[in-house]
């Protein structure tokens, strides 16, 4: 089961930054990028968590993301 | 025109098109923090320093775009979602990718809407493994290089950055499909989603592609009224 520690650990790593990230705060502003929301999707989708680039890119926070992971991991 | 005291001005070598648009590239090294005219949203404070520097350099590119069009120096403002807002009268897009940020700004007359796109090529292993999301089915049949699929992506970007602020309507990588995409720099987008009434699925859209500084730049032009109401002269 990937927990909530994981993707925040993910996400520093996706956008190179050591800051801390508010969880309700728009990655966009922290440089993130299409080609890496679609490489957290593959990577979930190798973890078997189905979540589509575009449920990602939409809502790009850390909340919205673990809300999508955790809610999919539960009907998994 | 007022002169920049305090930028580099950015010579845009081989900018590769001309036509009714303004466009400038700036390298996020040349953003001078000393010129005051240039504000982070409070958000971007905290964010790394290249993120700070991508941001004003893209800033910077449409200043410069914007006074090579109209004369005037103007900042677009920043939306919630780090969208540019253009001054009146003015459309346009801002993208920034391997050190560079460039901007495309059109008037409104000529254009309904401009997408820009900057990517660094993306390689064998990152194209082989983003592939399936880029590419559609049937895309994925035919054309798997990472060439063509970095193409592709940025193609879908500039697709995006165009069409949004008219649809107002979310669009993926899976919505749209290269139909077209020559050596010569030309390519045909066709969307396969309804979009909204002016936007059926089907719709064709004609994209630009080139290598630029290393890069792949992108770029969707939608026509405004003016360009589309010039009929040849009849005879």
């Amino acid at each position: 089961m990937l927990d909530r520690n994981w993707l925040e650990t993910r996400v520093r790593g996706l956008i190179e930054d050591e800051e801390d990230i508010a969880p309700d705060e728009s990655l966009i502003y922290f440089g993130l990028d299409s080609i890496r929301v679609m490489e957290l999707a593959t990577e979930l989708k190798a973890q078997g968590v189905v979540v589509s680039f575009e449920e990602l890119a939409s809502n790009p926070t850390i909340d919205a993301w673990w809300g999508l992971i955790s809610t999919r991991q539960s009907a998994a | 025109m007022q002169p920049d005291a305090f930028l580099p001005v950015a010579e845009i070598q081989g900018w590769p098109w001309k036509d009714a648009s303004g466009s400038a590239v700036f390298s996020w090294r040349q953003v001078g923090y000393h010129d005051k005219s240039l504000r982070l949203p409070d958000r971007l404070g905290r964010a790394a320093a290249k993120r700070r520097n991508e941001y004003l350099a893209g800033r910077c590119a449409a200043r410069q775009s914007i006074r090579a069009l109209t004369g005037k120096s103007l900042i677009p403002d920043t939306d919630h979602d780090r969208a540019p807002i253009w001054p009146s009268g003015l459309v346009g897009s801002i993208s920034h990718g391997g050190g560079h940020a460039v901007a495309l700004v059109g008037k409104q007359i000529d254009y309904l809407g401009l997408g820009v796109d900057i990517e660094p090529p993306l390689d064998t292993r990152r194209a082989m493994k983003l592939a399936p999301q880029i590419l559609t089915d049937s895309e994925l049949r035919s054309d798997v290089s990472p060439e063509h699929v970095s193409r592709a992506f940025s193609a879908k970007e500039s697709l995006f950055k165009a069409l949004y602020p008219l649809t107002r309507v979310w669009f993926g990588f899976q919505d749209a499909v290269l139909v077209a995409c020559d050596e010569d720099g030309q390519g045909t987008l066709r969307l396969c989603r309804d979009l909204g009434s002016d936007w059926p699925r089907g719709r064709c859209l004609p994209f630009r592609h080139v290598r630029f500084r290393g890069a792949i730049l992108t770029r969707v032009d939608i026509p405004g009224p003016q360009a589309l109401s010039v009929a040849p002269p009849s005879t």
